[in-house]
């Protein structure tokens, strides 16, 4: 493993280019930094692969949508109880129990993605965290492919 | 594209013009309700005030990604001035509304137009100082983004119950006015959409690409959000009329969904309105392109057209050719307002 530690953002930033343009993933490096900072952000964007977050939080929120209208429909049939003269499935009122449960089970899909796609929570990580004060450090974790 | 610009006088001109044919059109050479009229401006009284609520409000909050943006939303503001003439021309048709045989306190024809012109003067003496303030960064701009926020929204309120709602009087609903100003705003966003693919050259050339890509993307999402924000709105009015299902509010709903074709342009108003712009807002790559930008713009506006038009059918007549024709007066009027901006925001 090698570390390589500056004191300044520039010679970090330009050696950090350097190691992604010679075709160091992701998964070979780790960087860490004195605070966040939106342009190394968005530099290493380009670089990194795009996350698989998105479709996480998708598959949450179609299933909560279609478990929404599949409990409302359900229990209606099997249990019909006319109300209001309305039909006994009627659309309308469970949009707001379909909607509901599209946003609760897209936020805790997305949760728990964000946890699994980041490996966290890391207790090896809890229990020996690395310090580096104010320094910008790039950490080559394996050399090959 | 350098063509003919307007200034104050040519565009009192051209206004009076447009306001006396239609006019003309409606009441003397075919009789007909004003319904046309009604249509044209519900539909560009949205554009005259959205588009520049929107950088009120990013003002407000001290949002910088509007700039970019800003010379062309706020450039819409001498529109203003157009449509209280506009209404003026329509005004004798007033006589068509079902409440005028019945007149009281509140509806009564000549309140009906004095108030209607005067918060609509309000409206656009607010639109010019704040317009004025705001493109040169002007150090009251904040203020006068507050005072003309509020002129717009009561304005737009209004608007929404007295040329919209007093047709079904007895009907009353209490956030027809919040949906018709949310409306005006979705459709000022939209223009964002509009300007994004006719001046991108300039855009790209003034601002890096980066910067400007990232005020591409803020308008997109923008309009994404308000997309699910107008089905919100729509939704919570539809249900409680559903919910309650008493005579008085369901006939509102009844006359436009009873019978087709009105049901299928009221259902399509839903399509164009929500699912369209939510379902393809939602990929990163479509918000970066302007030419999509324009395209789900004008899915927008026909949505907007179709509603507007399914709003007055039921009650005036509206005459197609007269809706074409006074559309594209207006909508041509329009357009050199915002080609003439250099004059009317005093850029050099």
């Amino acid at each position: 493993m090698q570390i390589y530690r500056f004191e300044d953002k520039k010679p970090f930033m330009e050696k950090l280019k350097e190691l992604l343009e010679s075709g160091f993933t992701s998964r070979q490096l780790e960087i860490y930094l004195p605070n966040p900072d939106h342009e190394i952000e968005e530099f290493i964007e380009e670089y990194w692969p795009k996350s698989k977050l998105k479709f996480v939080t998708l598959a949450g929120g179609l299933s909560g949508c279609t478990a929404g209208f599949a409990f409302t429909i359900f229990t209606s049939l099997d249990w019909p109880l006319i109300t209001s003269g309305k039909p006994l499935v009627s659309i309308p009122a469970y949009i707001v129990i379909a909607f509901e449960l599209t946003i609760l089970l897209g936020a805790l899909f997305s949760l728990g993605g964000f946890l699994l796609l980041s490996r966290l929570p890391s207790f090896k990580q809890i229990f020996q965290p690395e310090e580096y004060g104010n320094e910008f450090v790039i950490k080559i974790l394996r050399e090959e492919t | 594209m350098n063509g003919a610009k307007l200034n104050w006088r040519t565009l009192l001109i051209a206004t009076a013009v447009i306001s006396v044919f239609a006019y003309l059109l409606e009441n003397v050479l075919l009789a007909a309700q004003g319904g046309a009229l009604l249509v044209t401006l519900l539909f560009w009284v949205t554009l005259a005030h959205g588009p520049i609520t929107v950088v009120a409000a990013a003002d407000i909050v001290n949002g910088k990604w509007i700039k970019p943006y800003k010379r062309e939303m706020l450039s819409v503001y001498p529109f203003g001035l157009v449509i209280p003439f506009l209404f003026l021309a329509f005004s004798p048709n007033v006589k068509h509304y079902v409440w005028f045989h019945d007149q009281g306190v509140w509806l009564n024809s000549t309140f009906f137009i004095v108030r209607n012109v005067v918060l609509l003067l309000i409206t656009f003496f607010f639109a010019r100082k704040f317009a004025l303030e705001s493109i040169k960064e002007g150090p009251r701009k904040s203020t006068y983004a507050v005072w003309y926020v509020l002129a717009y929204v009561i304005t737009h309120t209004i608007i929404a119950f007295d040329w919209v709602m007093s047709m079904e009087y007895p009907w009353i609903s209490t956030l027809f006015g919040a949906y018709f100003f949310v409306e005006a705003f979705y459709a000022g966003i939209a223009f964002g959409g509009v300007m994004t693919f006719i001046n991108y050259a300039r855009f790209t050339s003034e601002y890096p690409v980066k910067v400007f890509k990232k005020a591409q993307m803020d308008m997109g999402t923008l309009l994404f959000g308000f997309s699910v924000f107008w089905a919100y709105q729509f939704y919570s009015q539809y249900l409680v009329i559903w919910y309650g299902n008493l005579p008085e509010e369901v006939s509102f709903l009844a006359r436009r969904v009873a019978s087709s074709p009105m049901r299928e342009f009221a259902y399509s108003v839903i399509v164009l309105l929500f699912l369209v712009p939510f379902v393809t807002l939602l990929f990163r790559k479509l918000k970066g392109s302007p030419g999509f930008l324009l395209c789900i713009a004008l899915v927008i506006y026909t949505g907007l057209l179709i509603e507007r038009i399914l709003y007055v059918v039921p009650h005036f007549t509206v005459n197609p050719l007269l809706t074409i024709i006074e559309f594209a007066l207006v909508g041509g009027l329009f357009a050199f307002i915002v080609q003439s901006r250099s004059h009317f925001l005093n850029l050099s």
